[in-house]
């Protein structure tokens, strides 16, 4: 179904909660996905997806049609990634590179990386990024979304985002180099 | 230096099983809940210690109103108090007004007033010979 169908589900009263629940199922592995790789522990990763389709859900009345319903969901999502690890650090009145130790910690944790020490390793050496340059990283590398789309999503200009992905890919090759 | 390039791209990420069946309707549980307890909470923090204050001024003058006569007068300084009657006029006038006799209640009051005197005939015949002995004068 096309987000135009959808949207005049949800606009509808009477197939509002329909509409809605197609909604979830059209884009939640996509927003888990790209949530899960900011926040890396499952457990928070489904809090905050939830919280995402919660923020939708209030907000999808004011939604403008000029932009694609995913760049939009894209951008809920992003901003409520920034915030969690932001109440994070402040809630364990942690700096950023202890917060990126812990969430290290997890990686080494995680059953479904065991075994591919190659991926576990870029996945620490993103961790080493600022929480928005790895968003952005991750946008463009893993999700595969064009400039235009994530200056739609960050608010940040073309230029901006592709000087940001040079250098995260620049310093992610030295961490991968380092040993 | 190892390259970004040389990396198989692949998402290390998976989600339980069955997570994306459940979590729509985990979604729609959360955005159908009742907003009536959201919204009282707010209220109810401001209204509670407000019933809370007007339950205890009832209580504190309702003790206040049953409290016996003699327990409220016992309460008073006996100084006090006769300075009090002393400065001031008391109305008997005021109260004669309020009460109304009739004649029942005055034949009442007569027998009640009767009743107290513990009188026996020798009382009467010695009451009686004075009598006799005042006019013999």
């Amino acid at each position: 179904m096309e987000d135009k169908d959808l949207l005049l589900k949800i606009r509808n009263p009477e197939t509002r909660n329909y509409g809605f629940n197609l909604l979830v199922r059209a884009y939640q592995q996509r927003v888990y996905g790209h949530v899960r790789k900011m926040v890396i522990d499952h457990d928070d990763a489904d809090d905050v997806t939830q919280e995402v389709f919660i923020k939708v859900h209030k907000a999808i009345n004011g939604f403008r049609e000029d932009s694609q319903l995913f760049t939009w969901i894209y951008r809920i999502a992003t901003n409520e990634c920034l915030t969690f690890l932001n109440k994070k650090r402040k809630r364990f009145f942690l700096p950023i590179e202890d917060i990126s130790g812990q969430l290290a910690g997890k990686l080494d944790a995680m059953p479904e990386l065991s075994g591919d020490e190659i991926q576990k390793k870029l996945q620490k050496a993103l961790l080493t990024l600022p929480d928005k340059q790895r968003a952005v990283f991750n946008m463009k590398y893993f999700d595969e979304l064009s400039y235009e789309d994530m200056s739609r999503i960050t608010s940040t200009s073309v230029g901006a985002l592709k000087a940001s992905f040079h250098h995260a890919v620049k310093k992610i090759e030295d961490y991968l180099s380092a040993d | 230096m190892k390259k970004l390039e040389d990396i198989p791209k692949k998402d290390p990420f998976k989600a339980p099983d069955g997570y994306f069946d459940q979590l729509p309707g985990i979604i729609q549980a959360r955005i159908t809940k009742p907003k009536s307890h959201t919204i009282w909470i707010p209220v109810l923090k401001f209204a509670l210690p407000v019933v809370a204050f007007i339950a205890a001024g009832v209580f504190w003058f309702s003790d206040q109103a049953t409290q016996p006569f003699e327990d409220q007068l016992a309460g008073i300084n006996t100084e006090e108090l006769i300075a009090y009657l002393d400065n001031t006029e008391f109305a008997w006038e005021d109260t004669e007004e309020i009460t109304e006799w009739n004649e029942d209640d005055v034949l009442d009051f007569e027998d009640r007033v009767y009743s107290t005197f513990t009188t026996d005939n020798s009382d009467l015949d010695l009451l009686e010979n004075e009598l006799i002995e005042l006019e013999n004068l």
